[in-house]
């Protein structure tokens, strides 16, 4: 797996397709993770880190150094989803159904994801929380980033972070102690 | 992997068959028909900004003259009006006005 030297190398001396192979040689994987529990149906994060990689390439050049080149590509994969999911929300903004009902039609449709072997519950938990505390405790939780990595990608305020996982880490607890 | 099984024991996410692998191939084959985007040189940027400040300041002083010219000749005629008796006036009015704008 490649590091962020392997990166930043080619692109100092820019030579920007080796930079952008290095990027999906360490974080291919990642990205598209980190995209699905944003969009949820694996069509929709395929071709939302399609775009995600169109972005990056041709914003390689325009590099600032400024933050770490794994931060930089959440970051674009977090705003072209969120671009995707505005998008998804214009299409069907007078579709009546609840917050919990729509989560679970979303998942559902998709042919790659199977809710009999998970805990049904988790779902449950995760649909009851507001949009800032499911993407802040999936981003913590699954995509192991740092407080301060989570504030540089959606430019929320590291505190309010906090105060989001741990609000959702209590429901999530509760609802699971409740249910299981 | 570590990743992709926690997302799929605990969130139920599943991908096709060799998806990562074909994925990153089909993406990093696509890029190779792209260009990146070129770094624009912010030397240009003053330029222009200097040169649209220089067109907004002449134009500002064009527009100011040409209205304070027309402001003066119509001070000029209304004084001028004055003088003039009741049956003069519309000839005046005429040839000061209405004429002299054909």
């Amino acid at each position: 797996m490649k590091s962020e030297a392997d990166i930043i190398q080619p692109l100092k001396n820019k030579q920007f397709a080796v930079a952008v192979t290095a990027i999906a040689d360490a974080y291919h994987e990642l990205l598209y993770w980190h995209i699905r529990k944003l969009v949820k149906h694996h069509e929709h994060a395929n071709d939302t880190l399609q775009n995600t990689y169109v972005r990056i390439f041709k914003g390689l050049p325009k590099f600032g150094f400024k933050s770490s080149i794994k931060t930089w590509c959440y970051r674009i994969a977090y705003n072209e989803s969120l671009r995707f999911l505005q998008q998804q929300q214009q299409l069907n903004y007078n579709d009546s159904t609840t917050e919990t009902s729509g989560y679970f039609a979303n998942l559902t449709a998709d042919p790659y994801f199977d809710l009999d072997s998970v805990s049904h519950a988790l779902h449950e938990s995760l649909a009851k929380l507001s949009v800032k505390q499911q993407q802040v405790f999936q981003m913590k939780y699954f995509d192991e980033l740092t407080f301060e990595e989570i504030s540089d990608i959606t430019s929320w305020n590291v505190n309010s972070i906090k105060t989001a996982f741990y609000a959702a880490k209590e429901k999530i607890t509760l609802h699971l102690t409740a249910t299981v | 992997m570590k990743k992709k099984h926690l997302h799929n024991e605990q969130l139920g996410y599943h991908t096709p068959e060799g998806y990562f692998e074909q994925s990153k191939k089909d993406i990093l084959g696509f890029l190779e028909t792209q260009k990146p985007a070129s770094k624009s040189k912010p030397v240009f940027k003053p330029f222009f900004i200097g040169v649209g400040l220089v067109a907004v300041l002449v134009f500002g002083v064009f527009a100011l003259n040409d209205n304070t010219n027309e402001f003066d000749s119509f001070e000029q005629l209304t004084i001028e009006s004055l003088d003039l008796e009741e049956e003069e006036f519309d000839q005046w009015f005429d040839e000061n006005f209405i004429l002299n704008d054909v």
